[in-house]
């Protein structure tokens, strides 16, 4: 069997996701038995351009340069996976959404705005408002077991699937005490879980990085905090940390649904 | 009838059992949970614990085989073990999980294993635990090995099986009738058959955020899925198998990527309707144990006994 040709390439964002793959020492190396690394800047001198079999993705869309990167990887990629919170929804950077008017947020960033076309900002946006996406691994950062999970299925010839349950079932099976029930702050019901129930099961509410359930409820999650007393304000802010766009579209639906019963 | 033991001699009963295996009994932290016991004084005779004792016969996680180059090598280790201090709801969830995994034509070989080798001894709930119990209205059976009675310090234990009676011969024996508990809390009709339009089940709907602590925290619920899971090098892995709810969206994804039941409302109906009237109508018994951790558990408090009793043509 001649090994897959696999690439993984980063626009903006901090690099972490990459570092979890990096990190898996030695899985790693029997990893590189199976694939064929092609492409790793941040870890190789010598980089192929395509074509790739499996291209993970890491960042988001921020720039002009980065849309170019993104859309001739597409191109070279068989498989295109969307690694981490900010490839796929935007994390961190897609906060600037929520301001109306974006050169707000740029002129207290940039002494100068003049700045070269290239790297001038553009909307801040998920990989998958310019390109299509094959997978989604979202996490900040995303779990290791879930990309191994991954990169095996592959290898199997199996068609992966991605784990997409509230942060609550893995949270429920390890016999945590409810934080929510307590009254306090969680938005697990709302979560991609898949990391275990990290936070919780050390007393923490869960604060998103996984971004929104694919069919979270919005609405009720909401209810839920706003009955322990947290500030709506503050439940949007934890929102629009990791995945504005997406939490305004699962508002937005939602909000109709409403207004049709 | 049956045994009358002091506390003293129930805790000489305790330390016997811990001679015969492993005694696993309600522990209370943060929460009630059962546990692996080493003294008597860390039992918790209160409350119920939020976990069913399904988790001993139907793990939430575990590899059912190895898997070798292509082989299959079933797992079949199993020590005995005493279920110490479960509630009768929760020993009559076993009735139903019996009914399924025993059954004549297609028993489940682990299930079996781990049934046979674990003693079950229960309390009894003088009164209900929680405000929402409903096991009157659930017809509970003496499914049991022993179930313990507590009145004025004195432990009243009724024998179940030979099996519990084996194990409690050198006690007095005593002849009083003990109270069951009462239920504020009580389902009404148990034959929903005609009230399958969504129209019925929309409100509650609305509320869930399938969060699945309904199902998963429930001690009849027994769906699983099984998976495999192999290593790095594709040669060694587990065959999994792990809990799973039919709250999910997953739990009716099929191949081509179609979802059966797409919406919350579907996937509640289907809840209730399997809890309450399908698995009746095959097995002549209820699935619902009465419980009520469903509700106290969901963190939307969505109440299905209430909607039940509520409706109305
Ligand atoms: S603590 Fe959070 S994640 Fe865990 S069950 Fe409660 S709401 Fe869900
Ligand atoms: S519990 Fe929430 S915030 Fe914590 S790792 Fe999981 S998804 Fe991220
Ligand atoms: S209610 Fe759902 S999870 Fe529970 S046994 Fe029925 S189908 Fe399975
Ligand atoms: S359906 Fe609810 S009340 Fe009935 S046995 Fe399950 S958790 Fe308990
Ligand atoms: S516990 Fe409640 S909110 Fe969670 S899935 Fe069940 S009905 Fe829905």
């Amino acid at each position: 069997m001649t090994k897959p040709k696999v690439a993984i390439h980063s626009i903006t964002g901090c690099a972490g996701c990459q570092l979890t793959i990096y990190f898996v020492k030695d899985l790693l190396l029997k990893l590189l038995e199976k694939i064929d690394l092609v492409a790793a800047p941040m870890l190789k001198e010598k980089n192929n351009a395509g074509p790739y079999d499996v291209c993970f993705m890491e960042g988001l869309v921020a720039s002009k340069d980065d849309l170019e990167h993104l859309k001739k990887i597409r191109e070279q990629s068989k498989i295109l996976v969307a690694l981490g919170t900010c490839a796929t929804h935007g994390n961190v950077p897609g906060i600037k959404n929520s301001y109306s008017d974006s050169t707000v947020v740029e002129s207290r960033v940039y002494k100068n705005l003049n700045l070269k076309e290239q790297i001038m900002p553009l909307k801040p946006a998920p990989i998958d408002a310019h390109v299509k996406v094959d997978y989604y691994i979202s996490g900040c950062p995303p779990e290791e077991k879930e990309i191994l999970k991954f990169i095996t299925d592959l290898l199997l010839g199996k068609k992966p699937v991605i784990y997409d349950e509230p942060v609550c079932v893995e949270c429920s099976l390890k016999e945590n005490d409810c934080l929510l029930e307590r009254g306090e702050e969680c938005l697990g019901p709302m979560i991609r879980g898949g990391c275990d129930a990290l936070c919780p099961s050390v007393n923490h509410g869960c604060t998103g990085c996984h971004g929104p359930l694919s069919d979270a409820n919005i609405l009720q999650g909401i209810k839920l905090l706003e009955q322990n007393g947290v500030d709506i304000k503050l439940i949007k802010k934890r929102f629009h940390k990791y995945s504005y766009d997406k939490f305004s579209e699962l508002e937005e639906q939602a909000k109709k649904i409403k207004r049709k019963d | 009838m049956g045994k009358i033991l002091d506390k003293k001699d129930l805790k000489c009963f305790f330390e016997k059992l811990q001679k015969i295996g492993e005694v696993v009994a309600p522990v209370k932290n943060e929460n009630i949970s059962f546990k692996p016991v080493k003294k008597f004084s860390e039992v918790c005779f209160e409350g119920r614990s939020m976990f069913p004792i399904k988790k001993y016969f139907l793990p939430t996680k575990e590899a059912i085989a190895e898997i070798k180059n292509d082989a299959f090598v079933e797992k079949n280790d199993f020590k005995k073990r005493i279920i110490f201090g479960a509630r009768l709801c929760d020993l009559n969830g076993l009735l139903v999980l019996d009914k399924l995994f025993l059954d004549p034509l297609y028993p489940d070989k682990i299930y079996a294993i781990r049934r046979e080798n674990t003693i079950l001894i229960g309390f009894a709930c003088k009164e209900p635990l929680s405000d929402f119990c409903f096991c009157e209205s659930m017809d509970l059976k003496d499914y049991y090995d022993l179930l313990i009675t507590e009145n004025n310090e004195k432990y009243y234990v009724s024998i179940g099986s030979k099996k519990g009676a084996n194990l409690v011969t050198e006690y007095k024996d005593y002849d009083i009738n003990l109270k069951k508990p009462v239920c504020k809390k009580k389902l009404k009709n148990k034959n929903i058959h005609d009230f399958f339009d969504e129209k019925f089940w929309e409100k509650d709907a609305l509320k869930c955020v399938s969060c699945q602590r309904c199902t998963l925290l429930c001690p009849t619920c027994l769906c699983f899925d099984v998976a495999d899971e192999m290593n790095i090098d594709l040669k060694l892995g587990t065959r999994n198998r792990s809990l799973d709810s039919c709250h999910s969206k997953d739990f009716t994804l099929v191949a081509g990527g179609h979802v059966f039941r797409d919406t919350k409302l579907k996937r509640y109906r289907h809840r209730v309707f399997h809890k309450i009237q399908y698995f009746k109508d095959k097995f002549e018994i209820p699935m619902c144990v009465g419980c009520g951790r469903c509700m106290e558990f969901c963190h939307s408090k969505i109440d299905f006994v209430d909607t039940i009793n509520n409706l109305k043509k």
